[in-house]
């Protein structure tokens, strides 16, 4: 505030340079340093207390603004380096574990009395020693501290010795002074991040790989797989701990990789194939936490995770080739398939479990398993033998979402179908059976299945099995139709009939043999005939009696009454016998017009199976000759009012039908290949031979993978029906032709 | 033929616009109105300067923020540390007024010494050099 009162002038301020008062006493220096000697020789005696700190500053100001600071940092220099060489030689007389506490208390004592220094120093650590590129007080006090005690010839080795030494005590169990351990190493972190990792981290880095390197090879010696990992993961959290304890967060990266590299890396390979519990055990066995912990470790070493993955498909492959190609296992493809999908939840959890989901396991599995399951030719049939075993029984044990979940399992087994063609054609055959002799799921089962299938495939692959569907639901209709305009008093006493109507092109090729049906239902189907051509303009209709079911009222000699089910077969044999009492095996077959194996077939299963005699036939023996007769047999009995005759039926293909359905396919594959190959060549023109083969196998291989020597037949078979044509330069290049 | 034409109108959300806000007023800072205040009239003053047999009463916590020597002085390990009275050598006591003027209220220039009790030129010049040395930072 201005004092505008008086008659005070105010005075016009002049800069001029400052003038200080220079000292001319030639001893002015020398008196002041005896001073500032004589104080820090009390601080480093612990007793600041008694100084003054304003006239300590004063002194130390002065003798910078007079132009003595050089000489000033030199003595100071020379004194911190004596204080320092006293104190390195008390901390080399230190014995044993005296001699860190040593360290410890005169490093503390010393950072004390530095900083008071510094303080007292602070007007030349502003003005001199930035102008001048020196070192400040206190940075300068510190590289003292490492130049001439840390790094003496003296002190350097013992020291990291010492805190080595006591790492070592601690990994084999004993308690150390971990505060000290703390307080030391931060001395080093203070001193320089290189102080610390040339003094201690490398040789404790050195001596660790040592330590390690000698208990992995005494461990491997003894110990099981599981056993060994458990105490390596122990190992590597116990070294965690200890740098978070005591040690530069920095080293936990180095001594973990040390830990792995002297404990996994350099044992991967036993470990991993170590007998009776290496890997291959533990999968065997779902050890699911050895096997975690296997994974989580092997994570840190390089390759670590391939040769587990390595190993892990190396056994998927054996046991899953053992599985497949086993003769037993192939007697039973339900079971064969569940035992697949058994095996496929069991690696799925494990991968879940303890893998973490890891893509590239899950991909090792998928890629084993699509090995496996195409080892064997006949995985297709067995896959749809399994769904048609499921669809079957999903009435019986109602349990609607778990056959969900079941197909849905199955599906992932299909997608590792490398001929998928070959599962629809058994898949076909097997709804064809379910669907004619009415065993089939509900049909929001079956279209369900039909519906991932058309997921994975394409609507080409289950168009006709949908149509299959599309059947037997108009043919219901139909048959209603059929009673609703007919007259009842025409039908009053003729057989009920139900008529499958089946298209031609959507159900499996069937032979057509039409036997000679009994004249009651002749009649009765005549006129369903006439009935159908009635309302369908140009079809044609014909009898499939090789299919086909019947109930019979049957009343034998001892007055039993039983109703028969039998197939259509069947039926035609045993209504002979309401006019004949016995007939030879020829009269049979002249009057019913079945063929001879199916023929011999029926008669076998209703004069041979027991329990299901409802003919006799003489003589009693098994193969059946022209001469031989039947009868019907007045003593037959059963427990049940309904009788059910099965024919005598394999559900498995024999070989012979196996080779017919495999000779079908492969002729299917025919066309297929062509429109491929037609396809392809009307949209490139011009197209040279490795790329066709390359284009087609590509275009295909969704459902079956093309064989090379079939695709260059029916390349030929396009040149010679002049689809295609050789180019007249490069007989290598094949041309379009419009 | 029968043409049906559906005609939506969407109209834009009518929102309930807040009135602009009022904002509030903050006064401008007082600090070195406080401070001054708090060294003139010597409230809860913790140590005391002797200079020049003068005596200046001070509040540490303001000198040790404002000045790393006299946060090195009152709360390092020497005397002044737990003394009350501290002696000042070799500075004049209009001197050391200015310093604790500069360090309690003044955040920039410099103070004008105009109706201090100095009459030399020679001391406006040692007086400059002395609190730029003394305060630096």
């Amino acid at each position: 505030m201005m004092n505008g009162g008086g008659g005070q002038k105010r005075r016009n301020s002049k800069i001029i340079p400052y003038e200080y008062r220079v000292e001319s006493d030639p001893k002015f220096f020398d008196k002041s340093w005896r001073k500032l000697h004589d104080a820090i020789r009390e601080i480093y005696n612990h007793n600041s207390m008694s100084l003054s700190f304003e006239e300590l500053y004063r002194t130390a100001y002065n003798l910078v603004l007079n132009k003595f600071a050089p000489e000033l940092y030199e003595k100071f220099t020379e004194n911190m380096k004596a204080h320092l060489e006293e104190m390195r030689t008390c901390i080399e007389a230190a014995q044993g574990g005296l001699f860190l506490e040593e360290m410890q208390r005169k490093w503390n004592d010393y950072n004390k009395a530095l900083k008071m220094i510094r303080d007292i120093l602070m007007y030349m650590d502003r003005t001199y020693i930035p102008t001048n590129k020196k070192a400040p007080v206190f940075d300068h006090g510190i590289e003292l501290w490492r130049d001439t005690i840390v790094r003496s010839p003296t002190i350097q080795g013992r020291l990291s010795d010492m805190l080595v030494e006591l790492i070592h005590i601690e990994r084999t169990g004993d308690v150390i002074n971990r505060g000290l351990m703390r307080t030391t190493t931060k001395m080093l972190m203070d001193l320089g991040l290189s102080v610390y990792q040339d003094d201690f981290e490398r040789p404790f880095l050195e001596v660790s790989a040592s330590f390690y390197s000698g208990e992995s090879q005494q461990l491997i010696e003894c110990c099981a797989c599981g056993e060994y990992l458990k105490q390596a993961e122990r190992r590597l959290s116990e070294e965690s701990e200890r740098v978070s304890q005591y040690l530069d967060v920095k080293t936990n990266e180095k001594i973990t990789a040390v830990v792995v590299k002297e404990m996994l890396a350099n044992h991967m390979q036993r470990l991993i194939l170590m007998e009776n519990s290496g890997l291959v055990n533990m999968l065997v066995e779902d050890r699911y936490e050895d096997l975690t912990r296997m994974y989580a470790l092997f994570n840190h070493v390089p390759d670590g995770l391939t040769a587990i993955r390595s190993v892990m498909t190396s056994h998927i492959k054996d046991t899953g080739k053992s599985l497949v190609t086993d003769p037993e296992r192939l007697k039973d493809p339900v079971d064969f398939v569940q035992r697949l999908l058994n095996m496929k939840d069991k690696y799925d959890n494990i991968i879940n479990v303890s893998f973490s989901n890891d893509k590239s396991f899950l991909n090792a599995l998928n890629f084993s398993f699509e090995h496996v399951i195409n080892l064997n030719n006949r995985s297709p049939e067995f896959i749809s033998l399994f769904v048609d075993d499921k669809l079957r029984k999903v009435v019986k044990e109602a349990n609607e979402e778990d056959l969900e979940t079941v197909l849905d399992k199955v599906m992932t087994l299909f997608r590792y179908l490398q001929e998928k063609d070959l599962f629809e054609k058994y898949y076909k055959q097997h709804l064809a059976k379910r669907l004619l002799c009415g065993k089939a799921a509900p049909e929001d089962s079956e279209r369900s299945m039909l519906v991932k299938l058309k997921t994975e495939c394409g609507y080409q692959f289950t168009s006709k099995l949908e149509g299959m569907i599309t059947d037997l639901n108009t043919s219901q209709d139909t048959t209603q139709g059929f009673y609703a305009s007919t007259s009842s008093r025409l039908l009053a006493d003729a057989p009920t009939i139900s008529v499958q109507i089946l298209t031609t092109g959507s159900w499996p090729t069937q032979t057509c043999n039409t036997c000679n049906l009994p004249p009651e239902i002749v009649s009765v189907s005549e006129k369903f005939r006439a009935y159908y051509l009635g309302t369908h303009n140009g079809r044609r209709l014909t009898w499939q009696t090789n299919m086909g079911n019947a109930d019979i009222k049957a009343t034998f000699g001892n007055g039993n009454k039983h109703e028969l089910n039998v197939s259509t077969y069947q039926m035609c044999v045993l209504m002979l016998f309401n006019s004949s009492n016995v007939l030879t095996y020829r009269e049979i077959e002249q009057s019913t017009a079945i063929p001879t194996a199916d023929l011999k077939r029926c008669l076998l299963s209703l004069a041979l199976v027991k329990g299901r005699q409802v003919l006799r036939k003489e003589p009693m023996s098994k193969d059946i000759a022209d001469d031989d007769s039947f009868c019907v047999n007045d003593k037959f009995t059963s427990k049940l009012f309904k009788v059910k005759i099965n024919p005598v039926v394999t559900q498995k293909e024999t070989d012979p039908e196996k080779l017919e359905t495999r000779q079908r396919v492969e002729e299917d594959r025919k066309p297929q290949i062509e429109a491929a190959i037609v396809r392809i060549m009307k949209s490139r023109r011009v197209l040279d031979h490795n790329s066709i083969m390359t284009e087609v196998t590509k275009q295909l291989q969704p459902r079956f993978m093309p064989n090379p020597v079939v695709i260059k037949k029916r390349i030929e078979s396009l040149i010679e029906r002049e689809f295609l044509e050789r180019d007249k330069v490069d007989r290598k290049m094949y041309r379009y032709l419009a | 033929m029968i043409i049906q034409c559906d005609l939506t109108v969407v109209r834009d959300p009518e929102l309930c616009k807040t009135k602009g806000g009022f904002e509030i007023q903050v006064p401008p800072s007082d600090l070195a109105e406080q401070f001054g205040k708090l060294l003139l009239e010597e409230e809860e003053t913790d140590v005391v300067f002797s200079v020049g047999g003068e005596t200046f009463p001070a509040h540490k916590v303001v000198l040790a923020a404002r000045s790393p020597v006299f946060k090195a002085q009152l709360y390092g390990n020497m005397k002044e540390a737990k003394a009350r009275r501290v002696a000042v050598e070799d500075m004049q006591p209009g001197v050391f007024r200015a310093l604790l003027k500069f360090i309690y209220i003044y955040t920039d220039a410099l103070p004008v010494i105009g109706d201090d009790n100095i009459c030399d030129d020679d001391y406006d010049e040692i007086i400059r050099h002395l609190l730029v040395a003394a305060a630096c930072r």
